[in-house]
């Protein structure tokens, strides 16, 4: 797909500098992309291990909640559950890293979720136990999420440099070097056809003083 | 940094629910089918106060692909799917597998 150019050599030197500017931001997003690369690598091999953690932690907790039922009656849990401390409202902010926003989530709130001394007085064992689960579970959720949602950005972001640095890289800049290329063909083509004029131009005086030199 | 408190809501099966409302989560749903988790993840994910909606895997399964795509990319809320036992869903690592072949070329073992 040619661009209409003016052939003039204004035009050439722009299409020059744009060539440079290309390759610069060309270079600059294949960068962006090797370090976007790097973060997802870091918590790829944390979300591995987070998740066959989190994988046997509900095989316990669950079969810990299944167990209380049994002993308490799913009634009984439920009275249990009117006791406990309510839970905590959660703390969200997010991290930039390389203009993304990575959430982060406040943890330093969640120490008080039960206040224990308390449970003690209260609960059976079993129903200490599921909250000693969930406690753990709550804090791998935690953990997953925001590692989870980071990966998730990180890779839609690594797409999107991908899109751009392929466009760049396949379209833009082989268009610019074609029209480039056209030009200085042009150009080319300019120059001979003056020197062909100015050759014919020549030949046609020569023959002009010619004929004068004949007819004096 | 402004911060903001939100609240955390529990969607899934009866276990989940349970454990949850035992460490003081205000509001937690028992769903026991894939519509009705979909229905409840749905209203729940407009809502301004929510931060964290932890959620049962087998409710992905009625939800369509874009609805999926746009609820696991949002900050606010962040949604987990957890892994649930009597319904089998998708597990995660399976979706994010599939998301980096589709971005990378390559397969890593998530």
């Amino acid at each position: 797909m040619l661009q209409k150019v003016k052939p003039t050599r204004m035009e050439l030197l722009k299409l020059k500098k744009r060539i440079v500017i290309a390759r610069k931001g060309l270079d600059l997003l294949k960068l962006k992309r090797a370090a976007l690369i790097m973060e997802f690598m870091k918590y790829i091999h944390k979300s591995k291990d987070l998740r066959e953690e989190l994988e046997k932690i509900t095989r316990k907790a669950y079969e810990d909640v299944k167990i209380a039922e049994i002993y308490h009656g799913s009634i009984g849990i439920e009275s249990a559950t009117m006791m406990v401390k309510k839970m905590s409202k959660l703390n969200i902010r997010t991290k930039n890293v390389m203009g993304i926003n990575l959430p982060i989530l406040g943890r330093e709130r969640f120490e008080d979720i039960v206040n224990t001394r308390y449970r003690l007085i209260g609960f059976s064992a079993k129903l200490d136990q599921i909250i000693y689960d969930f406690e753990k579970y709550h804090n791998l959720i935690l953990e997953i999420a925001e590692v989870e949602n980071s990966i998730r950005k990180l890779l839609q972001e690594i797409e999107k440099t991908n899109r751009r640095s392929n466009a760049i890289e396949k379209i833009l800049i082989p268009e610019l070097e074609n029209q480039a290329s056209y030009l200085k063909m042009k150009f080319e083509e300019m120059e001979r056809d003056t020197f062909v004029t100015l050759k014919k131009i020549k030949s046609n005086l020569q023959k002009r003083e010619n004929g004068e030199a004949l007819a004096d | 940094m402004k911060d903001d408190y939100y609240s955390i809501v529990v969607i899934g099966e009866r276990e989940l629910v349970l454990g949850y409302k035992m460490i003081g989560c205000d509001e937690s749903y028992n769903v026991d089918t894939v519509e009705e988790g979909a229905k409840k993840l749905r209203s729940i994910f407009t809502r301004e106060d929510v931060g964290l909606i932890i959620a049962s895997d087998f409710i992905r399964n009625g939800l369509t692909d874009s609805e999926i795509d746009r609820i696991q990319m949002s900050v606010k809320p962040l949604v987990v799917f957890v892994p649930s036992e009597r319904m089998k869903g998708k597990r995660e690592e399976e979706v994010l597998r599939e998301v980096i072949k589709r971005v990378l070329g390559i397969n890593l073992e998530v």
